[in-house]
């Protein structure tokens, strides 16, 4: 090559700068051109440098062709592997996703075993038989999600452990809660405060730890941008696949050496398939984590906030008078479930569920306030048609009807977006050997010649 | 040549290709975190409240009236004739106290000794003792709520003294109390000074708190939310003793096989008082002569007897009353 630059250098001195660039294009191994003939070289080459090239050009085209292959199959493994990058990722995406809603569950059970505990208090010593199978349930669901989870996803390992020492340390205290309530001890209700207590200081935020871990991973794997670089490594096979193209046609007198165009053509169908999948992709993402999972996550929400409002409430009257901070606690909760309500525009009929139990609420605080505690509990803990139970429940199931919905719409988006992934890998494989094959049998054409 | 060339190149390729596998398969995600340790709560010794210099006998409530009307000759325009006019009386109390104000849950009533004091009130305004409604307020609640004249009674273990007097109305001392432990049963301790390096609990931001950080320093004070809060720690091992006036320690011990108060002495005296509006003189006049009527007739001991013999031994005399305020 040092020779090479030279004779470019020695061939400028005597031509103009177009006739350097003319000999730049032209095979390095001329070696001494400009020297030996004192006219200055052109694009055809001279009759010297022909006798040059005899010796030459059968190595330049086996180098050629080494290279052909080399770029082909190159483009073809990196671009199957990122191809499957991409669908291993969304696979992860699905996986992480599916945790997420798992931990969110997790977390909208405890408040509802919570709040179903606390209503239940409210009653007296005897608990009704449904909201005691409502609490179990609760609670059971809980302890199987956490073991599911603790499988899923091994990086949660340690959140996890912590979390079923705190939902055992929890269900414990409701139990002194209850075995000290039906004998007519004060202390149950303590009891039951500090396990409320204990589960919003220590366990939410446990859980709100899982739900922000997983949901960074999923949004971490939901990207396309990999598939950029099968791009990138496509157009450069190309731009060197035409160049060859134009150094052949020089070289050999022919427009066209068809291997090479047709090496440049799968090259071109490499390219123009791979934005497409991966264009394609990328909208699909963006629709999901904008769509079914910005959904998921809002309908999660306003479960886990709704119940932590219902649970409120009955502390509220648990507490008798003393109850202010419940009360807060009740209106943040509230103002947060109306906020996230708004965005889930495409089902209205929980909005006006929710304010139908919002002005139970109104009225159970207006009974509460007025010195009417009886009338209150009876509005809170009873099971009528307008009693708050009754009108939250009916909220609070028509909610998690919606969320397994959005749920299983975000984990279908993005296992429909898995095969076309896989698809794309084998194809861009079969193309990567095509450039190459190709490739080699387009040179291979020109190699003959010198046989 | 040529194939060694192709060789490095395959190897390079194949070096690329793991790398990308090891990357993306092999990787896994770093552990979630795990929420650090809420700092848990130590109670701070609230500033001592300077002993408000008293002119007066802080006891001393207003006379009597004498002869105590009843509820067909109560004077017009009285506190106590606008109370009959509303139907009933409101009382402000506690519902957590057990044996002084605590809600029955069989019954959902309140009951206790401080409601049964509520009860012996509106039995002097309407002739009859059920004619009340009670406002479950805390502790911090009992002043505002009789300044602003939400209730208008308070009947919720209160202790009489000076800086109170400033802002409301006492009735004479209805029951004396005093500051005493509670342990565990078959403890040896029966005093504070027996609890050095036991951890002691007692809610935090009381007098019983300041009293016990001022009087066994040596002792390792825990707070809790409430007295009953002390209890569930109790239960749970964490605290080998309470602290507090021997009322609300019977309530915890009645709660409790293996919680006892033993036999000593108070360490401090907590003298009770039902609370009224400052301007209510009237209403307090009537309720001094509806409580001498009480000592004198045996209702006092009736109603000691049905809610603290159990846990604190047969009745005392009741307090003696002062009386002659004039403010």
């Amino acid at each position: 090559m040092s020779q090479a630059s030279q004779q470019i250098g020695a061939a400028g001195v005597a031509a103009p700068p177009s006739a350097a660039a003319a000999t730049a294009a032209a095979p390095p191994t001329a070696r001494q051109p400009a020297t030996v003939s004192p006219q200055p070289t052109s694009g055809t080459p001279t009759s010297a440098a022909q006798a040059q090239r005899k010796m030459n050009t059968p190595q330049r085209l086996r180098l050629l062709s080494l290279g052909v292959v080399v770029a082909g199959l190159i483009i073809g493994l990196i671009g199957a592997l990122t191809f499957a990058y991409l669908a291993l990722s969304l696979s992860r995406a699905k996986a992480d996703t599916a945790q997420l809603i798992r931990v969110q569950k997790i977390q909208s059970n405890l408040l509802s075993a919570d709040a179903t505990a606390t209503n239940a208090f409210l009653v007296g010593g005897l608990e009704p038989p449904a909201q005691r199978a409502a609490y179990d349930q609760a609670m059971s669901s809980t302890s199987s999600l956490i073991a599911e989870a603790a499988r899923a996803q091994p990086a949660d390992g340690a959140a996890l452990a912590a979390l079923n020492q705190q939902v055992v340390s929890y269900a414990a205290t409701i139990e002194q809660a209850r075995a000290n309530n039906r004998q007519g001890l004060p202390v149950g209700a303590q009891y039951l405060r500090n396990a409320s207590a204990d589960l919003r200081a220590t366990t939410l935020p446990i859980l709100d730890n899982l739900v922000n871990a997983n949901a960074a991973r999923a949004a971490d794997e939901m990207h396309a941008g990999a598939g950029y670089i099968v791009i990138v490594l496509a157009v450069l096979g190309l731009v060197t696949v035409l160049v060859a193209q134009i150094w052949l046609a020089r070289t050999f007198k022919r427009r066209i050496n068809v291997g090479m165009l047709a090496s440049a053509v799968v090259l071109l169908l490499i390219v123009i398939g791979s934005l497409v999948a991966v264009l394609q992709l990328r909208s699909a993402l963006n629709d999901i984590s904008t769509g079914s999972l910005a959904a998921v996550n809002a309908a999660a929400d306003t479960r886990i906030e709704a119940n932590n409002a219902k649970s409120n409430e009955s502390l509220t009257l648990i507490a008798r008078g003393s109850g202010q901070s419940f009360e807060t606690a009740w209106k943040s909760s509230a103002d947060a479930v109306a906020n996230n309500l708004s965005r889930l525009s495409d089902k209205p009929e929980l909005a006006s569920q929710w304010q139908a139990y919002t002005d139970v609420h109104s009225q159970i605080r207006g009974l509460d306030d007025g010195g009417q505690w009886d009338k209150a509990v009876a509005k809170a803990a009873g099971s009528g048609k307008s009693s708050s139970n009754t009108v939250f429940g009916t909220f609070d199931g028509n909610l998690a009807g919606y969320l397994d919905g959005v749920s299983q719409d975000a984990s279908n988006s993005l296992a429909d977006e898995q095969p076309i992934m896989i698809v794309s890998a084998i194809l861009i494989l079969l193309a990567g050997v095509a450039v190459a094959l190709l490739g080699r049998w387009g040179v291979t054409e020109r190699l003959k010649e010198y046989r | 040549m040529r194939l060694r060339v192709r060789k490095a190149l395959l190897a390079v390729a194949t070096l690329a290709s793991l790398n990308a596998v090891s990357a993306c398969a092999l990787f896994s995600y770093s552990p979630t975190p795990l929420p650090s340790e809420a700092p848990s709560q130590q109670p701070a010794p609230s500033a001592p409240a300077a002993p408000a210099a008293c002119k007066e006998n802080p006891l001393a409530s207003y006379t009597p009236s004498n002869p105590l009307p009843t509820p067909e000759t109560l004077p017009a325009g009285s506190t106590m004739a606008k109370i009959k006019k509303r139907g009933r009386l409101v009382a402000g109390v506690s519902a957590d106290t057990y044996l002084l104000g605590s809600r029955n849950p069989f019954t959902g009533e309140i009951e206790g000794f401080d409601i049964d004091m509520v009860k012996a009130v509106a039995k002097a305004i309407f002739g009859d003792e059920n004619r009340y409604q009670l406002k479950v307020i805390t502790a911090a609640q009992r002043i505002p709520a009789l300044e602003k004249g939400d209730v208008d009674i308070v009947a919720r273990n209160m202790t009489i003294n000076c800086d109170r007097w400033k802002q409301i109305a006492f009735s004479g001392e209805y029951y004396r109390s005093g500051q005493k432990i509670l342990v565990r049963k078959g403890s040896k301790a029966n005093s504070l000074n027996d609890l050095d390096g036991e951890k002691v609990c007692a809610p935090i931001g009381t007098s019983s708190m300041d009293n016990l950080i001022k009087k066994a320093p040596k002792a390792i004070p825990v707070g809790a939310d409430t007295h009953t809060g002390c209890l569930v720690l109790f239960q749970q091992g964490q605290v080998a003793a309470i602290t507090g006036d021997d009322t609300v320690l019977a309530g915890l011990a009645a709660q409790d096989p293996y919680a006892v108060v033993p036999d000593q002495r108070a360490f401090t005296e907590e003298p009770y008082g039902l609370g009224f509006n400052e301007k209510d003189i009237d209403f307090v006049r009537f309720v001094n002569a509806r409580l001498d009527e009480m000592r004198t007739n045996g209702e006092w001991d009736r109603i000691y007897n049905r809610w603290l013999r159990g846990s604190l031994g047969p009745a005392p005399r009741p307090p003696i009353p002062v009386y002659g305020r004039t403010r």
